[in-house]
């Protein structure tokens, strides 16, 4: 047996005697439960009428997201935010928990749907184009929360299941307006 | 006296031109199709009113908005299409109404932005898209898509076995007496579903909340998901099934079965699973903030 075979051996033992399974020395829930809360009280259910706060929001969330990418081109890691509540083409983070992205398939497919959104919207009424901004905010919003529950707990299969069923419903939001507005003259108002 | 006559004389085909020219046109055309064919109509504000009839012909009557070019109305093969066209570059469309009665047997397709829909006795399968209009439709046994992005659907059926797929961004969803299997998504429209007896459901939505109120046939799956909206269930009669609950940040209301447990030690998260009778029949209800309602009716 060599040195370097009788070094591992050692190292081997002292790692089996390592504890599998180490419990937090607190408990850690009152402070997620408490991110989430307040994840919770911004994606609040959204009216069907207009206010004056929506296109504030929309413009800074363009900067928001304006900065996140001028910040990651120059090479940032910096965590990713909890929520981002983006415009309809903005290109929002497809993360699947703390350490993992969703592959080219996925983007390749958003990227589609989001090619001409802008001009689709434009030919719906202006209510309907609000209503539709809205609901994909909130779709974003609750992949951003779960996506920030998924940090605090990345096995939990229930939050798996979730995130996929929200990035699925948010193509399925797009996919069913290109179908929508596809058949339809496009035109700015009725 | 002969000055006013003049005037009169001279303002009268002028009211009569501009009223042919702005007033809402009355619209009326028929032809023979096939009992079993497709109509697709096409409108985009107003209503439209489609009613099945025994005769093997599609008629149609109405109003055509005056800022509308004209009518398409033209029969290929098994295919009929009705649609009304507007000048292209036009910023005001107007509101037409089209009232369709077609062989009740066809298959219907309807595309609009802001008309209204309203369907009845029509046997054949369905596909209705809407924008903003609200749909009103009465469901046979062949299969019905809905899709609305803020138009509300209201759905009587006859309870015959048939396949329903819904999808609204926020509209609501009013469905009764559906059997079958059913397929509906949400973002953050409210789902209210009653029925005798489901065989397939799947229900998703985002933020609104959802209501299936029904009894379960033997083999029955009922999938039901959401993010921050309510799932409640309210079963009819005894149920045999095996029942999964589970929320990551939400609560458990059952009216039955044993209580729920908290499914990590140092995550949060509640799971309910039980079984009655012989469990042939499978629920299973989860959402990441919503609560869930499980109660017997």
């Amino acid at each position: 047996m060599t040195e370097h075979d009788e070094k591992s051996r050692l190292l081997d033992e002292r790692l089996s005697k390592l504890p599998a399974e180490i419990p937090p020395g607190r408990d850690l829930w009152p402070e997620i439960a408490a991110r989430i809360d307040a994840g919770r009280r911004r994606a609040h259910r959204p009216s069907r009428g207009a206010s004056w706060w929506r296109p504030v929001l929309a413009a800074a969330s363009v900067a928001v997201v304006a900065v996140l990418a001028t910040n990651l081109r120059r090479g940032d890691e910096s965590p990713q935010p909890e929520t981002v509540p983006a415009g309809p083409a903005s290109p929002v983070a497809a993360t699947f928990g703390p350490g993992h992205e969703l592959g080219g398939g996925y983007l390749a497919a958003r990227a589609g749907l989001t090619d001409d959104l802008e001009r689709r919207l434009e030919a719906l009424p202006p209510e309907t184009r609000e209503t539709v901004l809205e609901n994909l905010a909130t779709i974003r919003r609750a992949t951003a929360e779960i996506n920030a529950a998924l940090g605090e707990d990345p096995a939990n299969v229930l939050l798996q299941h979730q995130l996929l069923a929200a990035y699925q419903d948010e193509l399925s939001v797009l996919a069913n307006l290109q179908r929508v507005t596809g058949r339809l003259p496009m035109r700015n108002e009725l | 006296m002969n000055t006013r006559v003049l005037s009169l004389s001279l303002l009268l085909p002028l009211a009569l031109s501009w009223h042919a020219a702005f007033a809402d046109r009355e619209i009326h055309e028929m032809a023979d199709v096939h009992p079993q064919g497709e109509v697709e109509v096409s409108n985009v504000s107003g209503r439209i009113e489609v009613e099945g009839w025994d005769q093997e012909r599609v008629e149609v009557t109405g109003t055509l908005a005056r800022e509308a070019e004209r009518l398409e109305f033209r029969t290929q093969g098994r295919h009929t299409l009705i649609r009304v066209e507007h000048p292209s570059g036009k910023r005001h469309v107007g509101s037409s109404e089209l009232r369709i009665r077609m062989p009740l047997e066809s298959r219907l397709v309807i595309a609009s932005v802001a008309a209204d829909i309203v369907v009845r006795e029509i046997r054949g399968a369905q596909r209705l898209h809407s924008v903003s209009g609200d749909i009103d439709t009465v469901m046979f046994s062949d299969d019905v898509q809905l899709k609305t992005v803020s138009g509300d659907v209201t759905l009587s059926a006859t309870g015959k076995p048939g396949l329903l797929t819904l999808t609204t961004v926020s509209g609501d969803a009013e469905l009764r007496g559906v059997a079958g299997e059913i397929v509906l998504q949400t973002v953050s429209g409210d789902l209210h579903v009653e029925s005798d007896q489901i065989e397939r459901a799947r229900i998703r939505t985002t933020n609104g909340d959802a209501v299936l109120r029904s009894g379960l046939a033997p083999d029955a799956r009922i999938e039901m998901e959401a993010v921050n909206g309510t799932l409640t269930l309210l079963l009819k009669g005894e149920a045999d099934a095996e029942y999964t609950l589970e929320t990551f940040n939400g609560r458990i209301d059952n009216a039955f079965g044993p209580e729920p447990v908290r499914s990590s030690r140092f995550a949060p998260g509640t799971e309910l699973r039980f079984a009655t009778g012989e469990g042939s029949a499978r629920v299973n209800m989860e959402t990441l903030n919503g609560a869930i309602i499980l109660r017997t009716d």
